[in-house]
């Protein structure tokens, strides 16, 4: 048995890297940029002394060359790290506080993106000898020895691969450069001609302070940002600055933040570095403890890396906190804007609730109030479970002086039913909107005697739409009857209808559904005593009269409440129409 | 009313699954029902279909795909076959969790499916992914078998089930018939996180805690297990969180506890028997550690969720399948389950 090598083709290599690993074929900037800045922090490891540069030099004739005076690359070195694809110089100290950038060996390929052959001239601040390397697409590569001494370091030759002339261009070398590494702590000099510009250099953000951190979020981002939040996370060695955004964001809203890694741009447009819950900031962060995976454009999502999130979550809780005591103003301005997102936050965080719960709104029978008012009118609190419920009762509610609160809107019906943990006088009730109607005024004895042959015919005649009657006294008084159900109820009258335009076999599933996985609820309609139509007809004594009127009602309350009405309601709802209208006709031909 | 429609399905685009979302998903289907067309009413259903499925609603999903498929049937060629039939699949895949359904029903709509896979010419292969499942869970081993081998040899087409979801399949039949190594080996694509999808991996990690402690690696256990609670949310992963709980019995009896206090309300809710028969075995088990000693924190879950309560509604659903299945695989299950966590603690 012979052991063999695979071949790779270094064609299609390429191809992959470029088309699947990369997102953009500039990504060779990063690279270049980064094996600079890793081989001068080698050199510096030496304790040699010298000025750390790296240039980029522009050439009429379409060529790159990168300059760095790092530790350079011995022969051996080239072999392995150049030439397999793979290797690389960092990996040793993968695992430990390293301080370089890269660490695959796959880098250099990015560069096969955009030249056609790539020439590398490094001498090694180990030995003496000054090489030249000459790696082309196809996969082969010649090393010689150069007669003449080049300075200790590296510079790689790029020349322009047709279709890709735009990256040879300095507008677009500029920017490329400018967008990896504009922070980068050794100094990078663009040049062409002569003329030279510097492309580092400036303070980064996660070392402004406040207004300035602000004032470089308006002129960089381009929005004048509420707040600048520092951020750290020592762990992570992570430092930066989080930028409350002066607009709502949705919950679902792609999360865009900038994340450096050792001052070397890794990505502007990565979701994960800040928990979940902080939609309503943007951030620019730089992170020194966390692992790049191999296209560098996140992070490996390890144990540490979700440590470093939840810190710089603490982070901006912290803060947050901290500016409801100092600047009360501009904390009820992000509430207002960011409501969603805090409130997504205080249902998770008990500290969080204490510190907002006043503030954030909530739907009621009065319009849209906050917990702080809504506490100052009633202690007693009833909530929804769903929006529907919410509606069925809160004109009533109203006019009973309940106070009702809409749960059915996402996080609010767990923010109000922790109430009662955060305010020991405050009670919290769950909606029930079928014996919602117990809240109301009872009728006297007598008074119920009156009533109860019409309330048992009325239970009669509802019994096969699974509806049960009841009177009470209630506001508004020209509100006849309330007719509430819930959702268990809703859900049964839908199976119900597909129950009858089933096939057999989804028939017979349906029955089950609705007979022995649920229990048929009940719904209710309760009569108002105070609406003299309803009063006159309880007391009429005419049971043809009473039924006609309670199968008015009935309907007229399903199409006032939007419920789906099954054919034989509707026949019934017809009916009772063209009953009363004959009987109206008739006593009009009588006078 | 089309715009309170479209206003009803942006808010759910805009919520997590939940049963807020299937309630407004619900609004938006009865609007579509008294005031839209047809096919309105049709691709309302679908939304809510699939949020329902997702927020552990199994039996308004079954309602809202019973009336879905009736319309298909009337008019095929208004809709989209691939679309029906893939959620049909997802119907076979959770009609048995039901025992109110009876063995007969159960393979009357296999059948049906099957029949209906071969009249739109696709592979028959999530048909025997599904049935293989239903024999595994219901205790025949044999039966189980013989259908896992079929559906390895049915062609993959665009009906099966995504990669990651077969590949964690494919384990759960090694570790639930107890052949945890393989299992784990099988599991390694998805353990190393190359494979994922919707609801990969935080099934499969929740599949893997007890056998990875049954062997020892406890660190690794521990590992996922914790991968696991940050990714599970929400009332559909009942199964997930009864694991997950029966886990930290055995390892950490606090963390069990605020886990159980968080999530019991769901299992009292939930309305698919076979999802909180899973939950309760983890209860149960988390209730035989609790109550071997006399405790000062009094555990904040709804009062009718009592050890006694927990024992009682899981020996009984256990029963509940067993009578459908005719087995005693349920019953033996739980005692298993349980003895399995007792036997590996670690705290």
């Amino acid at each position: 048995m012979s052991e063999m090598n695979f071949q790779v083709n270094l064609q299609g290599m390429i191809e992959l890297l470029s088309k699947h690993l990369y997102s953009n074929p500039g990504v060779f900037a990063r690279e270049l940029l980064q094996n600079g800045v890793d081989a001068i922090t080698a050199r510096k490891k030496l304790g040699h002394s010298f000025e750390p540069k790296i240039l980029i030099e522009l050439y009429a004739s379409k060529t790159v060359v990168i300059h760095d005076n790092g530790i350079g690359l011995t022969e051996p070195e080239i072999h392995r790290f150049l030439s397999q694809i793979g290797s690389t110089s960092k990996r040793e100290e993968l695992d430990g506080g390293d301080d370089y950038i890269g660490q695959f060996g796959v880098g250099m390929l990015s560069c096969f993106v955009v030249s056609t052959e790539i020439v590398l001239i490094t001498r090694s601040a180990l030995e003496g000898d000054t090489l030249e390397w000459r790696g082309r697409q196809d996969g082969t590569y010649t090393i010689r020895k150069l007669k003449r001494e080049a300075p200790i370091g590296t510079s790689i030759y790029l020349t322009c691969k047709e279709d890709y002339e735009e990256y040879y261009e300095w507008y677009k070398l500029e920017q490329l450069m400018t967008h990896y590494g504009e922070f980068l702590p050794v100094p990078i000099l663009l040049s062409e001609d002569r003329y030279e510009r510097n492309i580092n250099g400036a303070l980064p953000p996660w070392q402004l302070d406040g207004q300035l951190a602000l004032e470089y979020g308006e002129t960089q981002l381009g929005h004048r940002f509420l707040e600048a939040i520092p951020i750290k996370s020592l762990i992570g060695e992570a430092d930066g600055i989080a930028y409350i955004l002066p607009y709502a964001v949705s919950l679902q809203a792609e999360k865009k933040h900038k994340v450096y890694v050792k001052r070397m741009l890794l990505s502007d447009q990565m979701s994960q570095i800040l928990p979940e819950w902080a939609f309503f900031v943007t951030c620019i962060v730089n992170v020194g403890g966390l692992k790049p995976t191999a296209s560098r454009e996140s992070f490996i999502e390890n144990e540490l890396f979700f440590t470093v999130r939840d810190e710089l979550g603490q982070c901006l809780k912290r803060h947050l906190m901290l500016l409801a005591l100092t600047d009360p103003d501009l904390f009820e301005k992000i509430v207002k804007i960011h409501y969603v997102s805090l409130k997504a936050m205080a249902v998770e965080d008990d500290e969080l609730y204490q510190l907002f719960i006043r503030y954030l709104s909530f739907e009621t029978p009065y319009g849209m109030m906050r917990m702080g008012d809504i506490l100052q009118r009633s202690s007693n609190i009833v909530v929804s479970s769903t929006l529907d419920e919410f509606r069925q009762v809160a004109r009533v509610a109203k006019a009973q002086n309940v106070m009702v609160i809409n749960g059915g809107y996402v996080h609010d019906f767990e923010l109000v039913r922790k109430l009662e943990e955060y305010d020991k006088d405050t009670q919290v009730g769950v909606l029930d909107p079928i014996n919602f109607t117990n809240l109301f005024q009872d009728l006297t004895a007598s008074e119920l005697i009156t009533a109860s042959p019409f309330l048992s015919l009325a239970d009669k005649l509802l019994e096969r739409f699974q509806c049960r009657s009841a009177v009470k006294r209630f506001e508004p008084a020209e509100l006849p009857v309330l007719y509430n159900t819930n959702e268990e109820f809703n859900f049964l009258r839908m199976a119900e209808q597909t129950r009858a335009e089933s096939n057999e076999l989804f028939g017979s599933v349906l029955d089950v559904v609705i007979h022995e996985i649920h229990e048929v609820p009940y719904a209710r309609l309760c009569f108002n005593y105070n609406n003299p139509i309803v009063q006159q007809a309880i007391d009429c004594g005419n049971p043809e009269m009473q039924k006609l009127c309670i199968e008015t009602l009935y309907t007229q309350s399903l199409l006032l409440g939007h419920y789906p009405m099954s054919s034989e309601e509707m026949k019934l709802m017809n009916m009772s129409f063209m009953s009363a209208l004959s009987i109206g006709l008739g006593q009009a031909g009588e006078t | 009313m089309k715009q309170r429609y479209d206003e009803l399905r942006s808010e759910a685009w805009n919520l997590p699954d939940g049963k807020q979302k299937v309630t407004v998903l619900e609004e938006a289907v009865r609007i579509a029902d008294l005031y839209m067309s047809k096919e309105d009413a049709y691709y309302a259903r679908m939304s809510y279909s699939e949020a329902a499925l997702m927020s552990g609603f199994e039996e308004r999903f079954i309602v809202s795909f019973a009336w879905c498929l009736s319309q298909f049937e009337k008019q095929p060629e208004l809709y989209d076959s691939h679309q029906l039939i893939w959620h049909y699949k997802w119907l076979i895949g959770i009609i048995w969790r039901f025992p109110q359904f009876g063995a007969v029903q159960i393979a009357d709509i296999y059948y049906d499916f099957k029949r209906m896979c071969l009249q739109y010419g696709h592979s028959l292969r999530p048909y025997y992914s599904k049935i293989h499942m239903y024999a595994l869970v219901s205790g025949h081993a044999e039966l189980a078998q013989t259908y896992y081998e079929a559906w390895r040899k049915a062609p993959y087409d665009a009906m099966s089930d995504c990669r990651a979801c077969e590949q964690n399949m494919f384990g759960y039949f090694h570790l639930a018939s107890g052949r945890y190594k393989r299992g784990l080996q099988t599991l390694k694509p998805i353990l190393s996180g190359k494979m994922s999808c919707r609801s990969i991996p935080q099934n499969t990690y929740s599949h893997v805690l007890m056998p990875l402690l049954e062997i020892d690696q406890h660190d690794e256990a521990a590992k996922l297990a914790r991968k696991c609670s940050r990714m599970l949310k929400g009332p559909g992963y009942l199964e997930e969180y009864g694991r997950l709980i029966g886990y930290y019995a055995a390892t950490d009896l606090n963390k069990a506890a605020k886990l159980l206090e968080s999530t019991a309300a769901y299992a009292i809710s939930n309305k698919t028997d076979w999802n909180r028969f899973q939950y309760l075995i983890g209860a149960k088990a988390f209730f035989s550690l609790w109550n071997e000693k006399k405790r000062k924190r009094k555990l904040n879950v709804h009062s009718s969720f009592t050890s006694e309560w927990v024992e009682a509604e899981s020996e009984r659903l256990a029963r509940a399948f067993d009578d459908r299945n005719g087995n005693e695989y349920c019953q033996g299950l739980l005692a298993h389950k349980v003895n399995q966590v007792r036997k590996r603690r670690t705290c």
